[in-house]
């Protein structure tokens, strides 16, 4: 990887959940909640639809990070804020890009990322990962 | 009092034609507060109304006594709810505190259920339980099949997982980031989750409403491998109560430190749940 510079974008990656994936992640985080599988109740809650789960997007927007930072740099955190709901059947798109690039405490680089998981151009999740370079 | 101890259609074997109403009277004009529904006790829809009519006008339900005329069973209070209202003529009874029903059509039958549709409520006692522990939870160690199931679930290849027979391959296995949150969610049967479904994950005791996360911020201390064993320790950070557009709003803020079996930490990871 050559040296990130701000502004530069860490790719994107596209995703349309559906009741059958939201299931999958349901059996994985174990999570019984019935807005994520039941759109019967998810309706009468004033859901138009099931509701995708938190943590299913957060995965997602690890993996485009993981793959973009490769072995030459570590995560050390994401910070996320819920910013709209998303359904079943929405196409979620997850972008990022280098928000600043600095000196790390010891001798290596520390990279600020924003990522936003969108729906149709709306964010519906806004995050913050701090990554540095690999020992 | 809510009488309705009255088939819909009157009994003609009974001269008595709305046995219910007088009863209803009587309380009234002693200053009670009464309402006399007509209703066939035998009837699931008929009774169901009447419970709702009953939670309309006083907000909840204590007790309830659906009677059609036979006793049986012993004492009133000793029978059984069965959760049935019609088809056998018996006595069957229920000391509930009935506050509604949840989203799902089903009665909220319990004081330990939050009322969905109470807004946030706050125990004044939660805030002297700030920065102290609120939550401890040791996990199952971590599994090859757990790590494949969060891998397929997040929509990620698992091929490259080594086989069941493989334990060098295993051991170099290391575990996606954010399942230590997957790997300590607790399993439990139907009868510890909320008619919606819920565990309790969000938020801690004495803040109650309908919930959702806010946000969060993971911090990724360590690797997780298969067969580590996680210990997590939520601390509650902070609770905030707020007036919105939507009504009030109360924030419940949580840092769980998640450690392995060797003392070495693994992650640490704040939580923002939002109670409207």
């Amino acid at each position: 990887m050559t040296a990130p510079q701000v502004g530069d974008s860490i790719g994107s990656s596209a995703y349309t959940p559906d009741a059958l994936s939201l299931f999958l992640f349901g059996v994985a985080h174990w999570t019984a909640h019935r807005i994520h599988y039941d759109a019967d109740l998810a309706r009468a809650e004033g859901y138009p639809g099931l509701l995708v789960t938190a943590q299913l997007m957060s995965a997602w927007q690890l993996q485009l990070l993981s793959a973009w930072a490769g072995v030459a740099f570590e995560i050390l955190s994401l910070t996320e804020r819920n910013a709209g709901p998303a359904y079943s059947g929405d196409t979620l798109e997850v972008t990022g890009e280098v928000n600043a690039v600095e000196p790390s405490d010891g001798n290596g680089t520390r990279i600020v990322v924003a990522l936003r998981v969108l729906k149709d151009g709306q964010p519906v999740v806004i995050s913050e990962a701090v990554l540095r370079s690999a020992e | 009092v809510l009488c309705l101890d009255l088939r819909a259609e009157p009994d003609p074997s009974s001269d008595d034609e709305f046995p219910g109403e007088p009863t209803h009277s009587a309380i009234r004009a002693r200053g009670g507060d009464a309402a006399f529904l007509a209703t066939d006790v035998s009837a699931p829809a008929q009774v169901d109304a009447a419970a709702d009519a009953a939670v309309s006008r006083w907000g909840r339900l204590d007790v309830w006594v659906n009677n059609a005329g036979i006793a049986a069973g012993g004492s009133l209070l000793d029978v059984e709810a069965g959760g049935e209202h019609g088809g056998v003529p018996a006595v069957r009874c229920r000391i509930l505190h009935y506050r509604g029903r949840d989203p799902g059509g089903r009665w909220i039958d319990d004081m330990s259920e939050p009322n969905p549709n109470a807004g946030p409520q706050v125990d004044p006692a939660v805030y002297e339980r700030i920065g102290q522990v609120t939550r401890r939870l040791v996990s199952d160690p971590v599994s090859l099949r757990g790590i494949r199931e969060y891998l397929v679930g997040t929509g990620e290849s698992a091929e490259g997982l080594p086989r069941g027979d493989e334990p060098a391959a295993i051991s170099e296995v290391v575990a996606p980031p954010l399942y230590f949150l997957s790997a300590c969610r607790e399993v439990v049967g139907a009868d510890q989750l909320a008619a919606d479904g819920q565990h309790r994950d969000l938020g801690v005791d004495g803040v109650t409403g309908r919930s959702m996360m806010a946000g969060s911020k993971a911090e990724f201390l360590g690797e997780l491998h298969v067969g580590d064993v996680l210990f997590a320790e939520e601390r509650l950070a902070s609770v905030t109560e707020r007036s919105g557009r939507s009504g009030d709003l109360v924030f419940v803020e949580t840092v769980t430190d998640y450690t392995n079996q060797l003392g070495n930490p693994v992650a640490r990871y704040r939580m923002t749940v939002v109670f409207r």
